[in-house]
């Protein structure tokens, strides 16, 4: 029998980040153009297992969605009490979703008790000149990896249209709970994605609500 | 408890693109079954009535101060769709205050928008029901028309603004009535029935929360819920569930909403906790705060089956005086408070 640990898992951001999608795609596998926005919250879950040499491990990712509407923010901390994980998620062209990243950190650092993980999460690479699409980065990536260094955060980017990066930034976040260590995050100018050791093995089933 | 992992909202097939009753063309709100609309005798009939109700603002009048409580039946019934758009205007009396202020919207819509208000609303309104036939065109006429209403309403009323929630409410009534109209009763949504649910803060929609606690605890056993309801009540009352139930039923409810206000919102409430969580076999499975939450959001077929959450609802007493007793008793515990 492995270890089943359960641990939950908040996604924060402006309105439009998407939030929503990424969960979506890493849940159910599909990426539609126009999701309704969230109201109040979603909940969502998926078991991710660990394997690593003779050890075994299943995490239960309890995820929370939440809504980007400033309106719903004075409801946030219902919804991310007693994560120890937080995504907070910014849309790469655009620089006000990355302005609301730092509101985010402030209020889960001052009022999150026990010991929160941060990721940063760069939404949709897809629509980048880089990667062949309309727009310009808003943000470079040193600017936020500087950023997320300060902060011990991990920085990740993501795209759900095209599915890039998503699995593997919620492995990490089950992972680092584990306390496995899968290889460490490359440097985002080497490589955007997350290297899986050989000799760790992730399965993952899924359930979903919301 | 299938590990099952479809999210029903994102699924269209578009090659086999069909067109529901109301428009739907996908996603979890398309009516795949028969639904209970009445047609035949008993509709024609039901369909005259309500024509001769809401033939003129005078006989409207009439009926709503010597016959109340008739009115309050045939809306229980159901109102026919084709007069649906013009009694909800009469119900809601958006009708009155539309003609005192002529030429009012178009007057809104003259004046300056806050632009990040304004950027919002642009990001919501392919978003507010992507898979109906009105909305989910880019730049269509359905998204141009939430558009103005959206954006006459923030300067309308400056101090609420724009509010995610009220995109799908928008779409909802522009489905029933013009773009004017709609607008209009859209004002009296937002300020006499969900009143306070989308101001700065949403401490309206938090009070509710523990009104809906209070009044489940009357109305179902309380063990039956082991989450706080704000974990999912607030998309049923923010949206009057338009966004939640099938949408034969949403109408329904909104036939309801106008003459019951927020009491017929806790008794869908309250009744869909009822039916969900109804057998000893039901409960056990929904022991863990993971399988509540997963039950409410993809609630059961069989609650909706011959009208049957309606039904409970409607056999649920809420009165005025019973929720002004739940919100009078959250006052003093939070003064005892502090």
């Amino acid at each position: 029998m492995d270890e089943v640990h359960t641990t939950k898992v908040v996604l924060l951001g402006r309105t439009g980040s998407g939030k929503t999608s990424l969960i979506v795609r890493y849940i159910s596998s599909v990426f539609s153009e126009n999701v309704k926005p969230t109201i109040g919250a979603a909940f969502s879950k998926k078991t991710v297992q660990l394997i690593h040499g003779e050890e075994r491990k299943q995490v239960v990712l309890a995820i929370w969605d939440t809504a980007g509407d400033e309106r719903y923010e004075s409801m946030a901390p219902l919804y991310y009490r007693n994560s120890s994980a937080a995504i907070i998620c910014f849309d790469l062209a655009d620089r006000q979703s990355y302005n609301k990243v730092d509101f985010w950190v402030k209020e889960l650092v001052e009022k999150v008790e026990q010991n929160c993980k941060l990721y940063i999460c760069g939404t949709k690479t897809d629509l980048l000149a880089e990667y062949g699409g309309p727009l310009k980065r808003a943000v470079g990536p040193t600017e936020v990896m500087a950023y997320a260094k300060k902060l011990n955060a991990k920085f990740v980017e993501t795209s759900s249209k095209s599915n890039y990066g998503i699995d593997d930034l919620f492995k990490l976040v089950a992972a680092d709970f584990a306390g496995f260590t899968l290889c460490e995050a490359p440097p985002i100018e080497d490589s955007l994605r997350l290297q899986e050791p050989n000799q760790t093995d992730v399965n993952e089933k899924s359930s979903c609500c919301f | 408890m299938s590990d099952d992992d479809s999210d029903r909202d994102d699924s269209i097939d578009s090659e086999q693109m069909k067109t529901d009753r109301y428009g739907f063309q996908g996603g979890s709100q398309l009516e795949n079954c028969s639904d209970d609309t009445v047609v035949g005798r008993v509709g024609m009939r039901r369909e005259r009535k309500w024509v001769s109700m809401t033939n003129d603002l005078k006989s409207w009048k009439r009926w709503m101060r010597w016959r109340h409580k008739k009115v309050i039946e045939r809306c229980r019934k159901g109102i026919p769709s084709s007069v649906r758009g013009k009694a909800w205007q009469f119900l809601s009396g958006s009708y009155e205050i539309q003609k005192k202020h002529e030429g009012e919207f178009d007057k809104l819509l003259s004046q300056k928008v806050d632009e990040s208000v304004m950027r919002d609303i642009k990001k919501d309104i392919g978003r507010a029901f992507p898979y109906h036939e009105m909305f989910s065109k880019n730049g269509g006429p359905g998204q141009r028309e939430l558009l103005r209403i959206l954006q006459a309403y923030s300067v309308h009323n400056p101090s609420i603004g724009y509010c995610q929630a009220m995109a799908p409410i928008g779409a909802l009534l522009l489905m029933h009535m013009t773009t004017e109209d709609a607008f209009w009763c859209f004002v009296t949504v937002c300020e006499k029935y969900l009143s306070g649910f989308f101001s700065p803060g949403l401490e309206a929609i938090q009070l509710e929360g523990q009104v809906f606690y209070a009044l489940l605890q009357r109305h179902a056993p309380a063990d039956k819920l082991n989450i706080e309801p704000l974990m999912f009540m607030t998309e049923w009352y923010m949206c009057a569930f338009a966004r939640t139930l099938p949408w034969s039923l949403v109408l329904r409810v909104w036939d309801l909403l106008f003459i019951e206000n927020v009491k017929i919102i806790h008794k869908v409430a309250i009744a869909t906790i009822k039916l969900t969580f109804d057998s000893k076999e039901k409960l056990d499975s929904s022991s863990s705060m993971h399988d509540t939450l997963r039950r409410l959001k993809n609630l059961p077929a069989e609650i909706f089956v011959n009208n049957a959450l309606l039904r409970e609802a409607n056999d649920i007493s809420i009165t005025d005086k019973d929720l002004e007793r739940e919100y009078k008793a959250i006052q003093n515990s939070e003064t005892t408070i502090n």
